[in-house]
């Protein structure tokens, strides 16, 4: 059985994030990922019009997917959440790539790379660090920075650990981070 | 300058100028590694695509010029940025703050009151660190940078000649030292304004960030380096003296030069060098100070200066010489604003300042001497050249490129770990939204 689950739920999203924080606040946690806030690759339009309505992507562990079903489900009569569809999610992926003349945050990607949640790993990873001896201080009209840290790279594993380690990524600046895509089982 | 000459010479003449300029606006965006190591022989190459021809064709007169050049514009323009430059590099500015919109906007507001008189380069290396520190906890901040370079590296040095370069050139060809104060008012009216956008969108972000649990500690904001302010009033005296004081004129090398003017010029040397010597290394090193900046700057205006002597003798010969059709375009002062900084924007703001300061004489004093066609301009038209020299300073921060402090601060910034906008970035988010409509405003209201 695939460890977490997607379900494509029907319904403003608004009220569905703030309804299912409150829900779990106050019962045993559940962690809930909703895809728009965590970067996934979604199909807006397409579903909109497949699903006629407004749906979001949520992900959960397998394990608690029934206490989130239930929770959406307790909403009716103040909020109709339907779930429209679900689907079996195990791992995920997503390429970031980054350009940096700061050592500082030079420091902070290599430190968010080495520590890595469990179960994400790094490949295709092609980081480069140069340095411009005669570029150092501040220039008027030929600047060019004393050091360069550029690279690329794939992150792959665990969904929700590919989760949390685009969040950290993201959280640099220089770093883009491109759409998280669901490896389906 | 020989106004004969400017009707002689074809408008192919300018060519090394405008490569010059493009030269220094394209390849720090396009080729900024060949660049850096270049520069000086992409310069001197201009220069000698003009100064041979020049001097080949016209001989004794042109070799006066250049020389006239030399002597009176580009010795006194390098030590008054070598002077404002050493002194400002020895004020530091200690301390941290903690980042609010309140203290972000008074730090704008100080830095736009001191860049008219430590000039808008100095006023950034002073206080674009102090910022950094600030900001460097916060979440967004390329917003804060990007409203420093409007105000401080641009806005703010409106005020006299020792604030942007281009006022300075004005002032080495007769505008009166104080003249520009008269500006202060259309000052305020893009100032302010722009203080206030930066204060509502700073709290906007403000709001958005989560609780600075690891916010740099506010330390109390102390100044060391107290001497260079007593250095900074003896540059603005020697300057100003230097437009009152008539000590007659010396030879040198044919040229007739000011005697006042190459008095200051010796004034300025002596502040540099009592600056060096007092101010303790200390402050130098925090301040990251080199002479990176102004080597770039004595090399790339060796050869504005040189590559602008056609340009402006034919502007300067108004309908009669080759470039009428920049002058028929110029008529009303609004045009002279627009034009002069839409051109800024892209290129360096000093000599476009000269081109249509010569453009303004030429049209509208034609064939006069220079100090009696300024007098004359500034007592009749006084408009065009206000308009003249607000569309130089303030649209220099239309773009990354159009004044030079502004690569400076954007790539100390990046250094610090902001992520700045790109050069288009710059433009479509920043410049064209919140200044564009100020200058429209300020048209219709000074300049219409």
């Amino acid at each position: 059985m695939a460890p977490y689950v997607e379900l494509i739920v029907r319904g403003d999203d608004r009220a569905m994030k703030a309804f299912v924080a409150g829900y779990f606040a106050g019962s045993a946690p559940a962690r809930v990922v909703f895809a728009d806030d965590a970067g996934f690759h979604l199909h807006g339009l397409r579903e909109r019009i497949t699903h006629h309505g407004e749906v979001q992507h949520l992900f959960v562990e397998q394990a608690n997917a029934d206490r989130v079903r239930a929770a959406l489900a307790s909403a009716t009569p103040h909020h109709r959440f339907e779930i429209k569809e679900e689907r079996a999610a195990s791992t995920a992926r997503f390429r970031f790539d980054f350009d940096t003349p700061s050592r500082e945050v030079a420091g902070k990607i290599k430190a968010t790379l080495a520590a890595l949640p469990a179960g994400a790993t790094l490949g295709d990873y092609n980081p480069r660090e140069r340095t411009e001896k005669g570029a150092s201080g501040a220039e008027l009209y030929s600047p060019e920075h004393d050091f360069r840290f550029d690279g690329r790279g794939v992150l792959r594993g665990d969904l929700f650990a590919v989760v949390d380690a685009r969040a950290a990524l993201s959280a640099i600046d220089f770093v883009r981070c491109d759409e998280i895509e669901v490896d389906r089982p | 300058m020989n106004h004969e000459l400017g009707t002689l010479l074809s408008a192919w003449w300018t060519i090394p100028f405008a490569g010059m300029l493009l030269s220094i606006a394209l390849f720090p965006l396009f080729a900024p590694h060949f660049w850096h190591r270049n520069y000086p022989k992409v310069s001197l190459f201009w220069a000698l695509a003009l100064a041979i021809p020049f001097v080949w064709l016209h001989r004794g007169e042109a070799t006066h010029h250049l020389l006239q050049v030399a002597l009176e514009e580009y010795l006194p323009f390098i030590m008054i940025l070598w002077a404002l430059y050493i002194v400002a590099s020895g004020i530091l500015v200690t301390g941290t703050l903690r980042g609010t919109p309140l203290q972000n906007t008074i730090i704008l507001a100080v830095g736009a009151a001191v860049a008219s008189w430590v000039g808008t380069t100095g006023a950034s290396i002073v206080l674009i660190r102090p910022l950094l520190r600030a900001i460097s906890k916060r979440r967004y901040r390329a917003h804060t940078v990007v409203f420093f370079i409007f105000l401080v590296s641009n806005v703010g040095g409106l005020l006299t000649p020792l604030g942007d370069p281009p006022l300075f050139l004005g002032f080495l060809h007769g505008v009166p030292f104080f003249w520009t104060l008269h500006l202060f008012p259309v000052m305020l009216l893009v100032a302010i304004p722009l203080l206030a956008i930066y204060y509502l969108l700073d709290t906007r972000y403000y709001k958005r960030e989560p609780a600075q649990a690891d916010a740099p500690p506010a330390g109390s904001i102390g100044v060391v380096g107290w001497q260079n302010f007593f250095y900074l009033a003896a540059v603005v005296g020697a300057v100003f003296a230097s437009g009152v004081v008539d000590l007659g004129h010396v030879s040198v090398l044919g040229v007739q030069c000011s005697t006042a003017g190459l008095a200051r010029d010796a004034v300025l040397a002596a502040i540099g060098l009592s600056s060096l010597r007092t101010t303790p290394a200390a402050i130098h090193r925090d301040n990251q100070f080199s002479w990176g900046p102004i080597k770039e700057v004595a090399i790339l205006f060796a050869a504005i200066f040189v590559t602008m002597i056609p340009a402006l003798a034919i502007l300067r010969a108004g309908e009669n010489g080759a470039l009428r059709g920049v002058i028929e375009l110029a008529r009303e002062p609004a045009h002279y604003f627009w034009l002069t900084g839409a051109l800024s924007s892209f290129l360096d703001n000093a000599p476009t300042y000269l081109t249509f300061f010569n453009t303004a004489l030429g049209a509208l004093e034609p064939g006069k001497p220079e100090p009696e066609a300024l007098a004359h301009l500034l007592t009749t038209h006084a408009h065009y050249l206000q308009a003249v020299s607000c569309g130089a300073v303030f649209m220099g921060a239309n773009t990354y490129i159009g004044n030079a402090p502004n690569f400076m601060v954007k790539s100390i910034a990046e250094e610090a770990g902001v992520e700045m906008p790109s050069f288009f970035g710059y433009m479509i988010k920043y410049s064209i939204p919140v200044l564009i409509p100020l200058f429209l405003l300020v048209m219709l209201v000074f300049f219409r």
